[in-house]
C-alpha cells in the first residue's frame, strides 16, 4: 500500500490529525462491498482530479456525493453495527483520502479565483465547512483520547454518563 | 434518556450539518462552532477545545445518529 503522509491544517487549525494524501488501498481487494464502493468512487474521483478532466465544479460535486457514499457506509458498518478493527481501518482510510481531497479541491478553487456559481449553489465556504466536518468524524473514531479519559471529562461537563 | 440540553444542541447540530444539503453546510457549520465555542467557555477546563468537544461526545452523538436514523426509516415504512 502507498501512502503519504502530512498533517491537516483545517481552516481553524483545530484538525491536528495527520492523514493520508492519495491513500491507496486496493478496492478490488476489500471484502466489504460497501467499503468497496466507496473506495472505488474515491479513486476514480481522485484520478479524475489529477487529470483535471470534469473541471472544477463537478469535481466538488463528485467529492460531495463520495462523502454521500461514505457516510452510508460508516452508518452501515460502524453505528448500526460494532466495527471490527477492518472497518475502523477502511474508515479511517477513506476519511483520510476524503479530507486530503478536499483540501486539494479547496487550493484548486482559491487559485482559480473562487467557485464559479452552479446550480446546486455550492460556494467555496461550502467546501472548507465540509473539510471542518470530516476533520470532526477522524477525531469522533480515531482521536487521541483513550475511554476512561474520555468518560471522565463527560461526565464532568454534562454531568452524567455517555451512555 | 433524557440529557443535557446543551449537549443535546450540540449533537442535534452536527447531526443537520452532516445530513443537509451541500449549499447549507456553511450556516450549519457556523451554528455548531457558536454552541461548541459557547460549551467550550463554559467547560472552565484548561486545554478544552471544540474538537476535544467533538471527541468527547462521540459515543452520545452515535447514539443519537442510530435513533435519528431508526425514527426516520419507521416514519419511511410507515408511509410505504
Amino acid at each position: 500500500m502507498k501512502r503519504s503522509l502530512r498533517t491537516c491544517e483545517s481552516r481553524n487549525g483545530r484538525c491536528n490529525l495527520r492523514c493520508m494524501r492519495n491513500a491507496t488501498l486496493e478496492p478490488e481487494a476489500i471484502e466489504s462491498p460497501r467499503w468497496q464502493a466507496v473506495g472505488l468512487v474515491l479513486d476514480q474521483n481522485a484520478r479524475d482530479l489529477r487529470a483535471r478532466r470534469y473541471g472544477c465544479v463537478q469535481e466538488v460535486v463528485s467529492w460531495f456525493k463520495g462523502i454521500d457514499l461514505f457516510r452510508e457506509a460508516e452508518f452501515e458498518r460502524m453505528v448500526a453495527r460494532k466495527p471490527s478493527p477492518l472497518d475502523k481501518r477502511y474508515h479511517k482510510t477513506w476519511l483520510a483520502a476524503l479530507i486530503a481531497e478536499g483540501e486539494r479541491l479547496l487550493t484548486e478553487i482559491r487559485r482559480a479565483g473562487g467557485l464559479p456559481r452552479n446550480p446546486a449553489g455550492i460556494r467555496l465556504s461550502d467546501v472548507e465547512a465540509t473539510v471542518e466536518e470530516l476533520c470532526d468524524t477522524q477525531a469522533e473514531w480515531h482521536g487521541s483520547l483513550d475511554t476512561a479519559r474520555r468518560a471522565q471529562l463527560f461526565k464532568r461537563l454534562f454531568h452524567g454518563p455517555q451512555s | 434518556m433524557a440529557r443535557n440540553p446543551e449537549l443535546e444542541a450540540i449533537l442535534q447540530a452536527r447531526y443537520e450539518l452532516e445530513t443537509c444539503e451541500p449549499a447549507q453546510k456553511t450556516e450549519r457549520r457556523a451554528k455548531l462552532d457558536a454552541l461548541l465555542e459557547a460549551a467550550v467557555a463554559q467547560s472552565g477546563t484548561p486545554g478544552m477545545t471544540p474538537r476535544a468537544l467533538i471527541e468527547i461526545t462521540a459515543e452520545a452523538y452515535q447514539e443519537f445518529k442510530l435513533a435519528r436514523k431508526k425514527a426516520e426509516r419507521a416514519r419511511l415504512s410507515r408511509l410505504r
